[in-house]
């Protein structure tokens, strides 16, 4: 940080002024030398132009008096001369004449004189232009080193952003924003305008993105960026669900940034399994769900990240389905506050009409983006126009591969066992995936099952609670009512638990380079009737929910015990 | 005619306070510098180059009035005019005028100082 | 852009009035406006009849004076917004913060 302020520049009134006098006359020269010497200040003489750009060279005088006609050259050209040798700097011109017609007056200012001395010269009136230009010189000369210093500023200012922007997209791009299923448009240097957008796939597959509009500009938008990312991207590939992320990021913006920055955002949960979209956001505009030709404007339900206190803070998401070729688009305020040049905004109402028209195109991205630009004209919409599109597809057509987790290499334990369980309320409020995943991970060279083991996990322990305790239909979501009233259903009986429990037993038995997991979960439901699920079609009966056939295909074994409520999978992995 | 109409009293004495001992150099140095400007503007007058002729008044012009010397400037004044329009038929008895009232000026200057 | 403060009588109420755009150039006057010697006030009133736009460092300010009137207890109410600055309001959430009327 530069912290030394600028040198004064010398008072206006304050020291001798070195003063140039060119004047061919002996006597006249005489006479003004007398006048400006009474007056304090230093005398330089010259007998011609040529000597006086020769004496301004040399001797650096801060004004000049000039004959304008005099032998050899004549004050006009010396004039133009010495304006030229002082490049920026302000060296005032004081034409010495008795000229009296316009013409000749016109001419000295045309060679850059700043002003006129008639003769008979008279005393006070020269000390009056002297001071007079000085004043000016000085303010000059200050605004000449304020400028300079600003654009010093200016300069280092560029070179930390350029630094800060290289950490930031060190931290920002891990993710996946080059999947298939998402278009976005993101300034270089959004950073510093705000604007962010995340894009991470979970281990379970399927993914979050967060779009985040920050007050302010520059480094202040920069700074809680870092952590936003940060904190988006653990807690993603980690496991944890988009509520608990959401509050992680509310929280650690709120106790950073001072009061009056926050950041508005939205963040999604793309499922591609069961095909559905969860949505939460606070103070952007409305996101465009586009769900089966039909627009379904998801509005803003609260407050921006980083106002809330933990304890207000609202995570409550909305929950849409979405087949394949659906899409939803978020965006910053930057495409319905892009300006025109009567300062127009391209405003909702255009955004809308033009996305009904086009919400059967594939390039209807790039349209918005064309009309948009093509609005704003010359005028720009200037750097924060930021938007992302994301459209639900086969996750194998996504064309990522989970991410290579280096391997950790170190000396974790390999033999163990361990057992939680959860009851009633925290059964309800507290998702414990993330951190079984975490203990597992623990286990040296394990860190690249990462996302088989979370699904594993994730699958059973789901089933357990959503079909064992909350005794939920899974055929339910097969419908777009059911699928809403699935979670309805959910939420109201995680309100209603008693005497509920989940009990997940981990064993790890390790051997060379590899070892079998053990996951046992047993729920306090009734259990179900498990056998049908081993004689019927994998995926025909309504137990097709809890993606039995899906752990088959990853776990060496698959045991249910009697009455149903608990299950015991066994996972071999090998490096 | 009184001497102000030759010497602006006013003038000359201003100068005298502010050239301190310089004074007397000032009227010495003026004088010398006007003589050879005379001989300049008779030159000017014999070529005919009225331009050149109106420059070298008005070089003379500008000492005499820091001097203090009304009728003096005001001559070179008049044949500046001449000059710059081309009127040089008349300028043949200014230029006698003028060599007339410096021989004046000089003989008061050397009594002034 | 102009912003004017009256009080009540009784000196438990600040009215501020802004007029013209509401963004970062203001954040000086408005500071000034609320932050006086004789504050914090019981009630604050946000007269936006005249305003005609709202940024996100204008929400910011109205998130500054909330915290100085006292955070969760400040008593703050927002008046006669018009459609567009309503609906800067409103996407934001900030009927959760303040009486918007």
């Amino acid at each position: 940080m530069v912290t030394e302020s600028a040198p004064k520049p010398e008072e206006a009134s304050a020291g001798p002024l070195k003063i140039l006098i060119a004047d061919d006359n002996h006597s006249d020269r005489l006479i003004l030398q007398a006048i400006v010497k009474r007056q304090g200040h230093h005398v330089v003489t010259a007998v011609d132009g040529v000597d006086a750009v020769e004496k301004f060279s040399a001797e650096e005088p801060d004004i000049i008096l000039l004959d304008a006609l005099m032998p050899r050259m004549d004050g006009f050209d010396a004039a133009k001369e010495i304006k030229k040798l002082s490049g920026e700097d302000l060296v005032p011109i004081i034409f010495l004449t008795s000229l009296s017609d316009a013409e000749s007056l016109a001419k000295c200012l045309e060679a850059g004189g700043d002003d006129f001395l008639s003769k008979p010269y008279n005393p006070i009136i020269l000390q009056a232009k002297i001071n007079a230009f000085n004043r000016m010189r000085v303010m000059h000369r200050t605004l000449q080193m304020q400028r300079d210093q600003i654009a010093d500023h200016n300069e280092h200012l560029v070179r930390e952003q350029e630094v800060a922007k290289k950490v930031f997209d060190n931290v920002a791009h891990v993710g996946c924003l080059g999947a298939r299923n998402i278009r976005h448009l993101l300034s270089p240097l959004s950073v510093f305008n705000g604007d962010v957008l995340l894009a991470c796939q979970k281990p379970s597959g399927g993914m979050h993105v967060l779009l985040g509009d920050f007050t302010g500009h520059g480094l202040p938008a920069a700074i809680g960026a870092m952590p936003m990312a940060e904190i988006f991207y653990g807690m993603t590939t980690k496991g944890y669900a988009l509520p608990d992320i959401l509050r992680e990021i509310n929280l650690k913006l709120k106790t950073i940034l001072p009061v009056g920055f926050f950041c508005c955002a939205t963040m999604i949960d793309v499922e591609f399994g069961d095909k559905s979209i969860e949505i939460w956001s606070g103070g952007l505009p409305s996101g465009y769900l586009l769900q089966g030709g039909k627009l379904i404007k998801v509005p803003s339900r609260h407050l921006p990240l980083g106002i809330r206190g933990s304890d207000s803070f609202d995570a409550s998401t909305e929950r849409y389905e979405m087949h394949d070729g659906d899409r939803f688009y978020l965006w910053s305020d930057g495409i319905i506050e892009a300006a025109n040049s009567q300062n127009e905004f391209y405003g909702e109402e255009r955004l809308q009409a033009l996305v009904e028209q086009y919400i059967e195109s594939d390039e209807l991205f790039y349209r918005i983006q064309r009309d948009v630009l093509a609005f704003a004209g010359d005028c720009g919409p200037g750097d924060d126009l930021t938007m992302a599109e994301v459209t639900m597809m086969p996750e194998h057509e996504l064309g990522i591969h989970e991410s290579e987790h280096a391997s950790a290499g170190g000396r974790g334990p390999g033999k163990w066992e361990m057992s939680y369980r959860l009851t009633d309320d925290s059964l309800a409020r507290f998702d414990p995936i993330p951190l079984l995943l975490q203990i597992v991970m623990e286990v040296p060279g394990m860190r690249s099952f990462n996302g088989e083991i979370f699904t594993i996990i994730s699958e059973l322990y789901s089933n357990a609670l959503d079909h064992g305790v909350l005794k939920l239909d899974s055929s339910l979501k097969n419908s777009s009512e059911g699928f809403a009233e699935y979670y309805r259903l959910r939420e109201q009986r995680c309100n209603q638990l008693v005497d509920a429990h989940v009990m997940v037993r981990l064993k790890h038995d390790g051997t060379h380079q590899g070892g079998v997991l053990t996951i046992r979960v047993e729920d306090s439901g009734q259990g179900f009737n498990w056998q049908k699920i081993n004689s019927t079609q994998p995926c025909a009966s309504q137990y097709s929910g809890r993606g039995v056939a899906l752990l088959k295909s990853l776990c060496r074994r698959v045991e249910y015990f009697e009455p149903g409520n608990v299950v015991e999978v066994e996972y071999e992995w090998r490096l | 005619m009184t001497i102000e109409t030759h010497l602006n009293d006013a003038v000359l004495s201003d100068l005298r306070e502010m050239m301190e001992g310089e004074f007397e150099f000032l009227v010495t140095t003026f004088l010398d510098d006007s003589a050879q400007r005379l001989e300049d503007i008779q030159h000017q007058l014999d070529s005919g180059d009225s331009a050149a002729f109106g420059r070298a008044c008005h070089s003379l012009k500008g000492s005499a009035t820091n001097l203090g010397l009304p009728r003096l400037s005001e001559l070179c004044r008049q044949g500046e005019e001449l000059g710059y329009s081309d009127q040089m038929d008349a300028a043949g008895e200014l230029v006698g005028d003028i060599k007339e009232e410096f021989e004046q000026v000089t003989d008061l200057l050397k009594d002034y100082v | 852009m102009s912003i004017t403060t009256s009080r009540s009588t009784n000196q438990a109420e600040l009215t501020i009035s802004i007029k013209g755009r509401f963004d970062f150039s203001s954040h000086q006057e408005f500071r000034d406006a609320y932050e006086n010697p004789e504050g914090p006030y019981e009630h604050y009133k946000i007269d936006m009849a005249e305003t005609t736009y709202l940024d996100s460092s204008a929400l910011g300010m109205l998130l500054l004076l909330r915290d100085y009137a006292g955070g969760d207890s400040a008593n703050i109410q927002i008046l006669n917004c018009n459609n567009d600055v309503r609906k800067i309001l409103t996407i934001s959430n900030f009927e959760q913060l303040f009486v918007i009327q």
